[in-house]
């Protein structure tokens, strides 16, 4: 008797998914931020050590 | 700037499996949650990332009083560094909670007190990010910085007791259960290990990109410094 009150889980697969896809495009998002930042201030950096190289 | 340094390489390999053992783990490891389903394994990333981005915020704080003792800008690159790292994190806490309210309080928002302090201390940190900008001296900005994420990282606590304080429908899963709470569980061995492993991992990957944010902060501090020189 007690079996015919037993359900499955209810689907949220989706919403597991969509949570999971979130942390990890946040997450690749800011890496990738930090990789740009950090190429275009190495590139700022070498033009402005240029710079005070011909100022000498 | 000196090159990558090798135990940064290795830091960063290791969070990379890591994080894939947890992925893991979230997958196939911990079982099936009978009454909301898939939907709660989002709980161990969840708890995981609120963990370091609370621990950044006070991280910040402290930096803040050392700057305040110390007075070296060293300081104010490492507040700055835990600052934006842990915004990452805790947006990531704060979209996921939101993912995992709807099919479980049928909302995707409600102003919990929970949701509520947790949505300002976020604010909070942003609105420090912005006002730092406008700050051109940079021993004033560090100044500035300094209290304001000390007196910031006070919100950290009353966001982490603000479900044992106050009335909420949010679930308190470690420690006293909250008997108003809409989608507590009890958790199985397998469902608690899962919960500290994604912890540790997540403590790593916090570890790794404050060492890079660290770096960055310096390089920034030299383009800064180079910057006065030349245009003096």
């Amino acid at each position: 008797m007690s079996l015919l009150f037993l359900q499955d889980p209810p689907d949220t697969f989706r919403y597991f998914y969509a949570g999971y896809a979130v942390i990890f495009l946040v997450l690749t998002f800011y890496v990738i931020s930090l990789i740009v930042r950090w190429n275009n201030l190495r590139r700022e950096l070498d033009a402005l050590e240029d710079l005070e190289k011909e100022s000498k | 700037m000196t090159p990558t340094p090798r135990a940064l390489r290795v830091l960063e390999i290791v969070s990379l499996l890591l994080l894939a053992a947890a992925i893991w783990m979230v997958f196939f490891y911990a079982p099936l949650e009978a009454v909301m389903g898939a939907v709660q394994k989002v709980f161990y990333f969840h708890v995981a990332n609120a963990w370091v981005g609370m621990l950044g915020f006070i991280a910040a704080g402290v930096a803040g009083i050392v700057y305040l003792r110390t007075h070296d800008l060293k300081w104010d690159i490492v507040e700055v560094a835990a600052v934006e790292i842990s915004l990452v994190f805790f947006l990531i806490t704060i979209v996921t909670g939101s993912i995992w309210a709807y099919p479980v309080w049928n909302t995707w928002w409600t102003w919990d007190p929970r949701l509520t302090t947790a949505a300002i201390l976020e604010l909070i940190y942003v609105a420090y990010l912005l006002l730092r900008q406008g700050i051109e001296d940079p021993e004033r900005r560090a100044r500035f910085g300094a209290v304001y994420t000390l007196i910031g990282a006070l919100s950290v606590p009353l966001t982490f007791m603000s479900i044992r304080l106050f009335r909420t429908i949010h679930p308190v899963v470690i420690g006293a259960a909250n008997p108003g709470a809409q989608g507590s569980f009890d958790m199985t061995p397998k469902m608690l290990q899962t919960m500290l492993f994604a912890i540790a991992v997540f403590s790593i990957i916090f570890i790794t990109l404050f060492w890079h944010r660290i770096r960055f902060g310096r390089l920034q501090q030299t383009v800064e410094q180079l910057k006065l020189k030349l245009s003096q």
